[in-house]
């Protein structure tokens, strides 16, 4: 009896070794704690009745794209295109005599290769599929897209096919496998949804064995010797590790980081209710186990795919076999996708983007975690501009946060630029691997705008009367005079009659307006749009700037200008040859002349710029400019200034703005003011005046454009005419009228034709009535 | 006394001999030695399918269930000339290298009973990584009289199997 028990315990044994064995795959499907993640599939324009399998011919709708977010990718651009995929496989779909027996594969002949000599068990050059494997494994990878009912994942790759196994399912010879996979080199991805039925193998010498010497030596010269991407499907016994081709990366360093072994997860097919649809590990799959590293997940159970026979059967099946095309296509589209990527950049990308949450955290069954091509063809880090240099990972090559680039530009060439880069793009790089991604070149520039300010509200404010509070002969610096008028300096030295130095913060001293009397107390020039009659290139914009002005006799004079760090300098020199502010010159003209230059740090024109738009330290203008102010008789004052000036642009250090050419820029205000309008008391005034703008001028942008698996970058050069497409001018009429002592009704009608210089621009229309009365 | 010897020597060598005859016999062409002497069907179709064709758990499906016209039709590579009443199956097999052949049938007291071969690849072979399902498709006459019996077998270098 007792002889008995034991013999009954040691026959058990097997059975529980089984069982436990089995609690591999019990672990996945049982593991109630984990939720299944999904990735977000973005491209709806993609996700057609093909990407899902819905055909007339292929049935009703499978997830097997979806699972993948591979719309997110088509939506990018990325299709396969230009890169090419070995089918190692059974053969591809050709008849014996070659003839292409297949329709989802008609569309482009150049796209499906059967190479010379590629049938590798028959020794002819006519990988047929008799035994209806390779098709369904090709299609999923690139079935035809537009054709109706479903398309591959690298819908636009190109296949070669390489024959090994017959139409029996058996495999050729070791030596007929290796010169298979040797010619397959010629391809970027080799697709192999074959191998070895082991649980994983146990050393590099081991796998070798398993594999054959021949098969191990030509995988090892496709991946370290050639650089190619082997993907092995992991096999469908339910073990706990990858069988022995897929797994022998574990062993040999010549393999790592070009082989990745790909474990199946079910997918929802209305047309099967084979598998649990739940996106969990296939319950046939063999695990990552501790191939982990060079493992990732993909749909691999109840697919729908093309069968070899009558043509365009579909069928749905499963088995890693399944799973590994559609990693394959994966590596396809991001190749495609970023051209910087060595194809172990490519594996590494596909590998740390996978979808590794909750159940796919799980790193023995999953491995990196199931493919997502959404992340996978998105910044990984942050994305950076590359300083100038050619090489993407020369230590010279510094990068900059695409936060730290950019471009804010005056209006004066606004519209221009804008004009000049819509369209255009340049290339960023994505941090984690330097990933070349294309971005508009104007997401970085920000257009200024004379039109901006153009409310209502500021129109009106145009309107309110200035707060007189002179407070005049205030003594300073010995015999000098000043006058203030609230904040702002009220003289100017084109107004006063003495010699007077003016020092102030935040303030304008350029008081050519204040000349302009009577206009000048029922009209603010401030807020609305740009100043008329001030100095433009003195004009920083900063509210930080310190001036200084001098005059000297009602002859001459000096304005200056610096900002608070005293970065920008501006110098202009006035000349006063006529005055009518000196007794008995009151009908004379006013005349002043103005020659100057200022110097900007980091801009030109007040149009800043930071990182690889930026701008050396001394941008120089020089110009000059003419007001002038006559009084025709007691009732009609004219007004005119111009003003012109060139401006060189600063070259800095690593900047995209390579070169320009001088910028000759204009402005002009022209104005007639009549007192005494049809009534006393009533003022009206008409002003035209263009703002600042480009007349001549380009700049030339070099910017990185295209970059190559040797990691070196291309600049192409973009010339930019700065000179906008048109012209803007500004018409105001004014009226204001003392109705008595204490109330004033004021009225402003302005139209801007062309804002900031563009004829796309609508006119714009403001009217406003303002009536003060002090009570 | 020594002619009897030889008479009985001779009688055992010639015996020996048809033994010999009859086992080569059996070696080199076993189906067709078994199929001679049972009851051969009249067709049937032996393949494999990478979809699946029954339920799991389910071997065999007969022309007496409601689904099996439908799956009939959906085997693509099935003779289009033939009729078969009874679809046999080894169910979801995990690469290729499985196959499954119809060897005889044997007559039973109550049932006859079909006896089909489920061949495995060799252990550690390369196969292809698709998920197969071995089939055969049999038409039987008295589809209540049989019963199903699948036997299995592994691929070995040596090409007679130790089920014959």
């Amino acid at each position: 009896m007792n002889n008995i028990s034991k013999i009954l315990a040691i026959l058990s044994l097997p059975l529980l070794l089984n069982a436990c064995g089995g609690g591999g795959g019990g672990s996945a499907g049982g593991a109630a704690s984990y939720t299944v993640p999904s990735c977000t599939d973005s491209g709806s324009a993609f996700q057609t009745n093909e990407y899902y399998t819905i055909g007339s011919n292929s049935g009703g709708r499978s997830n097997q794209l979806e699972l993948v977010c591979a719309s997110s990718a088509y939506a990018r651009g990325a299709t396969g295109d230009g890169i090419s995929i070995a089918v190692v496989d059974t053969g591809g779909p050709w008849n014996a005599s070659g003839s292409l027996i297949n329709n989802e594969f008609n569309s482009d002949s150049d796209e499906i290769i059967k190479p010379d000599n590629s049938d590798y068990f028959n020794s002819d050059s006519v990988p047929e599929d008799t035994y209806d494997h390779g098709v369904g494994v090709a299609c999923l990878i690139r079935c035809d897209k537009g054709d109706g009912d479903m398309h591959g994942i690298a819908y636009d790759s190109t296949l070669r096919f390489y024959k090994i196994f017959n139409g029996s399912g058996t495999i050729t010879s070791d030596s007929n496998v290796a010169a298979a996979l040797n010619a397959a080199d010629a391809n970027d991805i080799i697709n192999n949804s074959w191998g070895t039925a082991s649980n994983g193998c146990s050393s590099a010498s081991n796998c070798e064995s398993l594999i054959g010497s021949s098969t191990y030596a030509a995988m090892k010269t496709a991946t370290n010797t050639n650089g190619k991407i082997l993907v092995w499907a992991a096999g469908n016994s339910g073990y706990a590790n990858p069988g022995a081709e897929a797994h022998a990366v574990v062993h040999d360093t010549n393999l790592q980081g070009l082989s990745v072994a790909v474990v199946a997860v079910d997918s929802t097919n209305a047309n099967s209710t084979d598998g649990d649809s739940d996106a969990r590990i296939s319950s046939f799959s063999n695990r990552c186990g501790d191939a982990a590293a060079y493992c990732i997940a993909a749909p691999g159970g109840d697919m729908t795919t093309v069968s070899y026979v009558n043509g365009q059967t579909f069928v749905v099946g499963g088995g890693t076999s399944y799973a590994a095309p559609l990693v394959s296509g994966g590596l396809a589209l991001i190749k495609q996708e970023f051209s910087s990527l060595t194809n172990k950049q490519v594996v590494n990308r596909l590998l740390t983007t996978a979808l590794d949450d909750d159940e796919y955290s799980q790193s023995s069954i999953y491995g990196h975690g199931l493919m997502n091509l959404n992340a996978a063809t998105t910044a990984v880090a942050k994305l950076q501009t590359i300083n100038g240099n050619n090489l993407l990972d020369d230590p010279n090559t510094s990068y900059n946060d695409l936060v730290n680039n950019n471009f804010s530009s005056s209006a004066a060439f606004s519209n221009a630029l804008s004009s000049a880069l819509n369209g255009q793009t340049m290339e960023v790089y994505d941090s984690f691997d330097r990933a070349n991604f294309d971005v508009a070149i104007d997401s970085f520039f920000t257009s200024g705008s004379y039109t901006s300010q153009n409310t209502i509200e500021n129109h009106m404010a145009r309107l309110q009367p200035k707060t007189m509070e002179k407070v005049k002969n205030k003594t300073l610096y010995g015999s000098f005079t000043v006058e203030t008028d609230g904040n702002f300096i009220g003289s100017s030295m084109f107004q006063s009659a003495g010699d007077f130095l003016a020092l102030g913060f935040n303030q304008s001293t350029n008081s050519f307006e204040n000349a302009v009397d009577p206009l000048s107390n029922f009209f603010n020039d401030s807020n609305f749009g740009n100043n008329y009659l001030v100095n433009p290139y003195f004009n920083t914009g900063s509210g930080q700037d310190y001036f200084m002005s001098f005059n000297s006799n009602s002859s001459f004079g000096l304005d200056t200008f610096t900002n608070a760090n005293g970065n920008d300098l501006g110098l202009a020199f006035n000349l006063n040859p006529l005055s009518s502010s000196n007794e008995g010159m009151k009908y004379a003209g006013d005349l002043q002349l103005v020659f100057g230059a200022n110097y900007e740090q980091n801009k030109f024109l007040n149009s800043t710029s930071t990182g690889v738009f930026a701008t050396g330290d001394l941008s120089n203008t020089n110009f000059t400019g003419l007001k002038y102010k006559k009084n025709l008789g007691d009732d009609f004052t004219f007004v005119g200034s111009g003003f012109a000036g060139y401006t060189y642009i600063d070259k800095a250090v690593d900047s995209y703005i390579d070169s320009s050419t001088p910028l000759l820029t204009s402005s002009f205000t022209l104005g007639l003011a009549k007192a005494n309008f049809l009534k006393e008391d009533q003022r009206i005034g008409f002003f035209v005046n263009q703002p600042q703008r480009v007349e001549d001028g380009s700049l030339n942008l070099r910017v990185p454009t295209s970059s190559d698996r040797d990691r070196t970058v291309t600049y192409s050069n973009l010339n930019v005419d700065l000179e906008p497409d048109a012209r803007q001018i500004n018409f105001d009429i004014i009226f204001n009228k003392i109705i008595t002592e204490s109330s004033n009704l004021s009225a402003n009608l302005t139209h801007v034709r062309n804002g900031d210089h563009s004829n796309e621009s609508k006119n714009q229309n403001f009217f406003s009535l303002f009536y003060k009365k002090t009570f | 006394m020594s002619q009897k010897i030889k008479t009985f020597s001779l009688y055992f060598i010639k015996r020996l001999f048809k033994r010999i005859l009859f086992f080569s016999f059996l070696i080199l062409f076993p189906n067709k030695f078994v199929l001679a002497n049972e009851n051969n069907p009249q067709d049937y179709f032996c393949d494999v399918s990478k979809s699946r064709l029954l339920e799991k758990d389910v071997i065999s499906l007969s022309l007496k269930d409601k689904k099996f016209n439908q799956v009939i039709s959906e085997i693509d590579k099935k003779p289009s000339n033939k009729k078969y009443n009874l679809l046999v199956s080894t169910g979801e097999k995990p690469s290729s290298g499985y196959s499954l052949e119809f060897l005889k049938i044997k007559k039973k007291k109550k049932f006859d009973k079909i006896y089909f071969q489920e061949t495995k690849p060799k252990k550690n072979s390369k196969n292809l990584s698709i998920i197969t399902y071995p089939y055969c498709l049999i038409n039987l006459k008295n589809l209540d009289e049989y019963k199903i019996k699948i036997k299995k077998k592994r691929l070995k270098f040596f090409p007679v199997s130790i089920f014959q």
